[in-house]
Parts: C-alpha cells; structure tokens; sequence
C-alpha cells in the first residue's frame, strides 16, 4: 500500500472547491448562452427558413394531392427526426400549422382527386334547361305548317317583349355591345338559351328549374344586338379538350373524329352503314356535350371570345352586314370596345345568374344536396386519408425512434433484437394509446374542415365569373372562423394565445384574399400563362403569410410571445439550476466519501506507527521508518538521512 | 369614479408591464431577505466547526509550545556532545482559522441592484409621458427581461455561496481531524521521547564516559589532560552498536521535534493551495477539447440552437 499523506486530502479539498466553482461557471455559462438563443431574434433567417420549408410543404401538398392528409411532408419530416416520448409539443397549435391550414383552403384542379370528381359529376349532370319541340302553326299562305320551337317559347317571348317596351320607354333602345342606334334591333339572351343548361345532380327540382329559366329570361340576360349579330352569334358554346378552349374549327373536327371512330365502331358490331352513320352522330353529340362542352362553366372572356369568333369566321355577306351593324372592323376583326362591351354583358349576366343561385329560394333546395354530396366526398374521399395522416403522424415516429435506438445496440443478438422490439412495441402501444384522445379530436376537427371545403368547392363549381370569385373568398373566411372556433375551443391555450392565434389567422386570411385578387387582376392586365403565375402566387402568398405571421409575432399584441419567452427562460433557469444543485451534491457526496475514506486510511497508517512506537526498542529498533511516515503524511520536509550525514559528518568530540 | 381610474390605472400598468416590473422588484426584495437569512443559516455551522478547529489547534500549540519545547530542550544538551547537532529556532505558532464572514459584496450588490431598478412611482410616471405607453411597454419589457436574468443570476449565486459554506464546513471538519492527528503524534512523539529516550541519555552517557576513559587508560595516557574524538560511527557491527542506534534515534526524534516546534507544519499543509498534478493535466485537457468545440461550433453552417 502507497504512503498515505495529509496532502492527498488537502488537494480533495482543494479540488472540490475547484470542481464546486466549475460546476456554478458552466451553469452560468449554459443559462446565459441559452438565453441568448432564446432572445436572439433572427428575423432574416426565420423567414427564409419558414419560406423554404412552406414551398416544399406545398409543392408536395398541391400536386400530390395530399391535402387530406392534414399533415404536409415537412412537418412529418420534423416530427420524425425531432420525435422524442417527452415532447409534449403539440403541432397541431403552434403558428406553423395556423399558415398550413390557411394554405389548405383550396387545392389545384388538376390534381386534387375530390375537385376532380366535382367536376365530373358536374360535367355528367348537366341538362339543356329549354327543350324544343315540334309545334303547329299556320303560315302566312293559311297553310298548317310545323317547326321546331322551345316549350318555353311564351316564356321567352313575354321576356323579351317587355325588355324591349322598358327600353323603349327609357329611350335606350340601342344595340348594347356597340352603343349604337341599328335599325334592326332584336332582344338577344346575353347568355344564349339554346346553350343553357342545369345541374341535375343540385338543380332538380321544379322550382329551382322555373327560376333558372326565368333568369334566362329576365333583364338581366337580355340585352339588345343587331339583328345580324344576333342570328350569327347563335348557339354558340365553348369546348375544351385537354385544358385548352378549342377553335370552331377544332371542336367541329374533334366531333367529326368521334363521329368517324363511332361509325366504324358500329359498322364492326354489325351495324349498316347508314344506322351506324346515324347512331354515331346522336352519340357524338352527347360525347361532345358531356366531355367537351364547357359552356356552362366557361367564363365571360371564354364566352365572349367564342362569339367574336363566329363572327369573324362568319360568311362574306353576315360580315359585310356585321360590319355596317359596327360589330367587325374594317379588317374584319371584332374591335376591342366591341369584344369588352359583350364580355361585361355577359359578367354582369353571369354575375346575376351566380346571385340567383345564391338566393335563398335556390339554395334552400340546392344547399341540402350539396351538403350531402360534401359530406359523401368527405367520408368516401377525405377521412380514410385524415385517419391514414392521424396514424402516420402520431405511429411513425415512435417506430422510427425505436428502430434508430435499436439498431444504435451494437452488436445485437437476435434474443436481445427480439426483446427490444417487445418493449418498443408496448411503449409505441402505449404512446399511442395516451394520443388516442388528440388522434380523434383531430380526425373530427380536420373532417369537419373538409366537410366545409367541399360544400364550397361543390357551390362555387355552380356559380360563375365575379360571384364565385367572391364564393372562394367566403370559402376562405368561412374556414378561418372555423379555425378560429377550433383555436377557441382548445382547452389547453389561455386567452393571450387564442387571442395571438385568432389575430394570425385572421391578418393571414385578409391577406391570402388581398392577394387572390391582386393575382386576379395581375392575370387580367398583363395576361402572364399560368406557368408562371401560379408558383409566382404559391411562392407570394408563402412569403406574405411568413411575413405576416413574423411581423405580428415581433409586435405580439397579446404579449405570448413574451411570455413564451419569460417562461423559456423561467425553464432555462429552473432546468440549469436543479442541474448545478443535483451536480453540486453529487460532486460534495463523492468528495466526502473519498476524503472520509481517505482519512480512515490515513488513520489507519497513523494507528500502525503509534502501536510500532509504543513497542520499539529505542536501542535495537531504527525509528526512521516510522518517523519518516509521519514525515510524509503530515509534509513536514525532513530529510532525515541528510540530517543524520549533517550530524555526522564531524568526529565525534567528547569532553570527559 | 375613483374605482374606474384604479381599474384604468391597472390596465395600464398591466399592458405597459409595470405590474410584473413591480411584482420582480418584490421578488427581488424578498430574494435579498431570503439571501441574508439563508446564508446567515448556512454560516452557523461552518463557524462553529471553525471554531471547534480553532480551540484544537490551541491545544496542539499548547503541546507544542510548552511539552515540545522541553524535550527538545533536553535532546539537544544531550546530543550536541555526540554530533552536529544544530539548534532549536525560534517558536512559530500555528495559525487559527478566521471565522467566515457573511458575504457583504454580494449583499451590497443586491442591495445597490434593487436600488437601481426600485422606480418611484414619479419616475415611472414622467417615462410615461416622455416615451408614451407604447414606448414604455418596450422600455419596461426589456427591463424585466434584464431583471428576471439578475434574478436568476442571483438566485443561482446564492446556490453557489451555499453550496460552497456547505463544502467548506465539511472540509474545516475533516482539517479538524487532520488537525487531531497531528496532536495525536505529536503526543506519540513527546511521549517516545518523554518515556523511552530521556530516561535512557544518563546510561547512554556513562557508557560513552567510560568508554573514552577505558580508550585513554589503554593508550597509556592521562585522562585528564588529554582530549580524544570518537567516531559515532564505529559502533556499527560491534556489542555497543545499541548505543549507535539510540543516538540515531535520539536525533531523529530531536529533529522532528524541532520541526513541530519552529514550524507552523499544519498550517502550511492546509493552506497548501495546489491542485493535484493529474487533476491539472484533465483540466488542461479539458481546456483543449472545448477550444476545440468551439472551434467546431463556429465552423458549423447553422450555428447551434438553429439545427431543427
């Protein structure tokens, strides 16, 4: 056993004291760099950083169509990779979930499954709301003649009738797309009734159907044209094949190719060559009609742009005459005051007719249908999927979390694989379990937020121009007070955070609509494709939300940010200090147990020199080795050997 | 009327963060109170344990002063004639411990911090005005932010301070039994000395007398003019070795004892401030490894606390 010594439990002492200052220095180090983190305000960075993120969130979100899912792919990112059993963090509350359930307001077209199917059924459920039929009616000769007319001829008749009279009384009996006096002035459906059709699938009740065609027929579909321009103009109709409005001459072709592929169809199935020419015509039409024909959708620009067209593609004499009516120019075009004035009529039409739809009398009948059909692509399309984000959301992590924590043993037997993946398995359960209540909180508040959309997805698919453009405004209001209920409701916010998060909503709601119409305005004046117009809109509205959300957080009117930050700090500090105390006892248990250890030791060796002493032989025994122990122990710096060569070194004298 | 201006006073306060400034100066002033008291508490043990040191380390220079000295004394009338035997110095007592004092700087840092931030309600009303409420809810908050880190701060300064009274009480207890020790040898020593060397040095003298007289006679020369020297050393490996070694002993005995006498050896060991050399050569490495770190950290994309 080594020498024992007082000096070894002096340099204890000496050290706990250091250690003791160590510890208070790190933990004075730790809470001021934590602060300063918490304080830091990088307001450059966050943006940027939340930009980024949200792009990713919605690129993926739009054109995957994972809309339903409620959860976007950078949050699931962060949730897997930050996932731990305490992070009691719920997502679902904080600003990064109010911005993405303002961006899942609304989905693209093109790719969302549900908007898809609207369109569909509404394409499948459209009927011509005036039929014709064949009539009697004595000519001029006497002669008993037949001709094919609308049913709802008197109808019309009566409408156009007292437009004109109301005209003529107010001395505005005018042509209305050009603001001249023509000679031959005819009433004219601004949106032709021949074309006109109804939702059956919404609209078909009887009473829907009689004030659908009383609009028709009413002022506000009325306007006076040329007789020329108005037999010229006709039934037109708009037809898109592959997201582009076709010419004349290409929806005449595409007919005529379904037409040349049924005859040929028929012909092979045994028809004669006349009944196949005859079946492929009637079924062409309807294939034109149900596929192609978006007339009842199309806008006042597709409209308008269709009717200028069949003007100047008319024959040379319709020309000439549209011509002298001022409805084409010299060069044989449609001027452009011309093709604005039709295309406001037709607005103003179409705004009236969205306005009608919107009237209580039809919505009392069609708002139930709807409602129903929302409520069946909710369940059929949206809650497998809520569910399905739910799971992911909530069971993902912990799998990956386990797996990683697993797969970290190394080496690792298959016996010990095998009991891990037990234990995972029953926290993971466990976890779950303890989730169960958010899980479904979620599911219902998530379903009834698809439910909301939808129903407004199937009305505005119903409604045209201005008004619906007003419609998916209200959609994204209506949302927001949804979210705003549901920030509300939520039990574990104070008043501060709720009034913070309804603030948000409602400032990021006011802009994302501010922004719909500017972009809507943009896409008028200077006509940009939607190549560049849509992820110019995605990436603004991104932008001015993080913005938004960034600038109201700096202002925080609710002082939650402070007081996040308050109580970050207030944990900070609470954290760190329990760690300096666990650590500071930890550190004084260990140095007293080392030093008392030490002492017994060292009186252990003490008690060895005294019983050593009491029994030497002062003249046998040599005390050095004792004494030199207490030498040692107590660092007194004797050198005893030199001490005795000092003494020595003379010859000893005696006097005697 | 008076209750709508108290209510509108409050709402005012409230939003302009007057009222948690206030409720931080109170908890700043309860700290204080808690921090005098805590200490104060803390430093009655240490104190009586000092003082308990104290009154052993009296009776170690009771010992040293008054028994050592003696034999010492004696020792060296008796050794001198065999050797070079150098003498005593002069007494150095061993120092006593200075009872801990109550942390005054820290107080009055406290005090003066409370001081400053302390605002009459005159003060807070002219800021008011000058910078507008607004203004003075961004003056106010980053003061609160600044006094809940003081707080903190002081908070944990506390923690340290009581935690080290409470190291040092243990250390002066353990320097207390170091201190036992020491008298217990220094007791062991004395009574070697007292008990098995004094009542020896009168023998051990004669048979040295009688030795030179025998060496004399032998050498046909007077004894009592003529003086001789007798090497110590040539008692080795002869039948009066015993005597050799109770000389060596003797001296070692007076050697150590001198060392008790003339120095504080007690209070040179417990101030002994060096750190143990391995112990220096983990903190150096230590030092290295969080240079090192933060060589790391800075080079690093997105500095910490950023990662996501």
């Amino acid at each position: 056993m080594s020498q024992t010594s007082v000096i070894q439990l002096v340099e204890m002492r000496n050290v706990l004291a250091e250690e003791q200052r160590r510890l208070f220095v790190t933990a004075v180090t730790n809470i001021n760099m934590r602060n300063r983190e918490l304080l830091k305000n990088d307001f450059g960075s966050t943006l940027v950083y939340n930009c980024a993120r949200d792009i990713a969130g919605e690129i993926v979100r739009r054109y995957f169509d994972t809309s339903d899912y409620y959860i976007t792919v950078d949050q699931m990112y962060d949730r897997i990779v930050h996932f731990s059993y305490e992070d009691s963090t719920d997502i679902f509350a904080n600003d990064e979930n109010l911005r993405k359930v303002l961006y899942n307001m609304s989905d693209d077209p093109r790719f969302s499954k549900t908007l898809a199917t609207i369109s569909a059924q509404n394409q499948a459920a459209q009927k011509k709301l005036f039929e014709k039929e064949m009539i009697q009616y004595t000519g001029k000769d006497g002669s008993e003649r037949t001709r094919r007319a609308y049913k709802d001829e008197k109808l019309m008749d009566k409408g156009k009738e007292a437009y004109r009279k109301d005209k003529i009384a107010k001395g505005e009996f005018i042509d209305e797309v050009t603001g001249e006096k023509t000679e031959r002035l005819e009433v004219d459906h601004v949106q032709a009734a021949a074309t006109a059709t109804y939702n059956a699938r919404y609209m078909s009740d009887p009473e829907v159907i009689q004030a659908l065609k009383e609009f028709y027929n009413s002022p506000d579909n009325f306007q006076l044209l040329g007789k020329r321009a108005n037999g010229s103009k006709g039934d037109v109709r708009v037809f898109e094949a592959d997201g582009k409005i076709l010419s004349k001459e290409e929806a005449k072709g595409l007919k005529e190719q379904i037409k040349k592929d049924l005859t040929q169809k028929y012909i092979a199935a045994g028809d004669s060559e006349e009944t196949a020419k005859e079946r492929a015509a009637t079924e062409a039409d309807t294939q034109m009609t149900q596929k192609y024909d978006i007339t009842f959708k199309a806008t006042a620009k597709e409209t308008a742009d269709a009717v200028c067209a069949r003007w100047e593609n008319a024959r040379q004499e319709t020309k000439e005459a549209l011509m002298a009516e001022g409805k084409l120019g010299p060069d044989g075009k449609v001027p452009q005051n011309v093709r604005r004035e039709l295309e406001k009529n037709l607005q103003t039409s179409m705004n009236a007719y969205s306005k009608e739809i919107l009237s209580p009398k039809i919505m009392k009948k069609v708002a139930p249908e709807v409602a129903k059909d929302a409520l069946a692509h909710t369940v059929k399309n949206g809650l497998g999927k809520i569910l399905i984000g739910q799971t992911i959301y909530y069971v993902l992590p912990p799998v990956v979390f386990e797996t990683k924590t697993i797969l970290r043993k190394s080496p690792l037997t298959i016996e010990q694989f095998v009991k891990n993946l037990k234990k995972a398995g029953a926290r993971i359960v466990n976890y779950v379990t303890s989730k169960m209540g958010e899980i479904l909180t979620n599911v219902a508040q998530n379903s009834i937020h698809k439910f909301i959309k939808t129903f407004f997805d199937i009305l505005i698919s119903l409604l045209k121009e201005t008004v619906k453009k007003l419609v998916e405004i209200a959609k994204q209001l209506v949302l927001s007070l949804v979210q705003c209920v549901r920030i509300i409701a939520d039990p574990k916010s104070n008043s501060a955070q709720k009034a913070d998060a309804v603030t948000k909503t409602l400032s990021v709601t006011v802009t994302t609509v501010v922004l719909e119409i500017l972009f809507e305005w943009m896409e008028k004046q200077f006509g940009l494709p939607d190549i560049i117009m849509e992820p110019l809109q995605i990436v603004v509205t991104i932008l001015a939300t993080n913005l938004i959300m960034l600038v109201l957080q700096k202002a925080d009117l609710f002082d939650v940010q402070y007081g996040l930050l308050v109580s970050n700090i207030d944990a900070v500090f609470a954290e760190e200090q329990q760690q300096f105390l666990e650590q500071s006892k930890l550190l004084l248990e260990q140095s007293e147990m080392g030093m008392n250890q030490y002492m017994d030791e060292l009186k252990e060796d003490i008690e060895e020199i005294k019983s050593s002493l009491a029994d030497i032989d002062i003249h046998q025994e040599d005390a050095e080795r004792d004494l030199e122990k207490i030498n040692q122990a107590f660092n007194m710096g004797i050198d005893f050997l030199q001490e005795w060569k000092d003494f020595c070194r003379l010859d000893t004298k005696m006097e005697v | 009327m008076g209750r709508f201006i108290d209510w509108l006073a409050k709402q005012v306060q409230d939003s302009t963060g007057e009222t948690e400034r206030r409720d931080l100066v109170r908890q700043l002033k309860e700290f204080a109170l808690k921090f005098k008291a805590n200490i104060s508490d803390a430093l009655r043990p240490l104190n009586a344990a000092i003082e308990h040191f104290n009154q052993r380390l009296k009776s170690l220079n009771d010992i040293r002063k008054d028994k050592v000295s003696g034999i010492i004394e004696n020792l060296f009338t008796f050794l001198e004639k065999y050797g070079n035997c150098k003498p005593r110095k002069a007494y150095a007592p061993e120092s006593e411990k200075l009872p801990a004092e109550f942390p005054k700087r820290d107080m009055e840092q406290i005090d003066h911090y409370i001081g400053n931030v302390d605002w009459s309600k005159d003060d807070v009303f002219l800021d008011t005005f000058l910078c507008t409420p607004i203004g003075m809810k961004i003056k106010t908050r980053g003061q609160n932010l600044s006094m809940r880190e003081q707080l903190h701060e002081f908070q944990l300064q506390m923690d340290e301070t009581l935690q080290e009274i409470e190291g040092r009480t243990f250390v002066t207890k353990i320097e207390t039994d170091i201190c036992e020790l020491y008298i217990e040898n220094v007791k062991l020593i004395t009574d070697v000395i007292t008990t098995k060397i004094l009542p020896e040095i009168e023998l051990v003298d004669a048979f040295f007398q009688a030795q030179a007289i025998k060496d004399r006679i032998l050498s046909e020369r007077f004894v009592e003019d003529v003086s001789f020297s007798y090497p110590i050393s040539t008692l080795v490996g002869t039948p009066y070795e015993t005597h050799y070694q109770f000389i060596k002993n003797a001296f070692l005995f007076y050697i150590i004892s001198c060392r008790i006498y003339d120095t504080p050896v007690l209070t040179k060991l417990l101030n002994h401030s060096a750190l143990p050399q391995d112990y220096q050569e983990l903190q150096k490495e230590r030092k290295h490894l969080d240079t090192q770190a933060q060589a790391v950290s800075h080079a690093m994309l997105l500095p910490r606390g950023e990662e996501k």
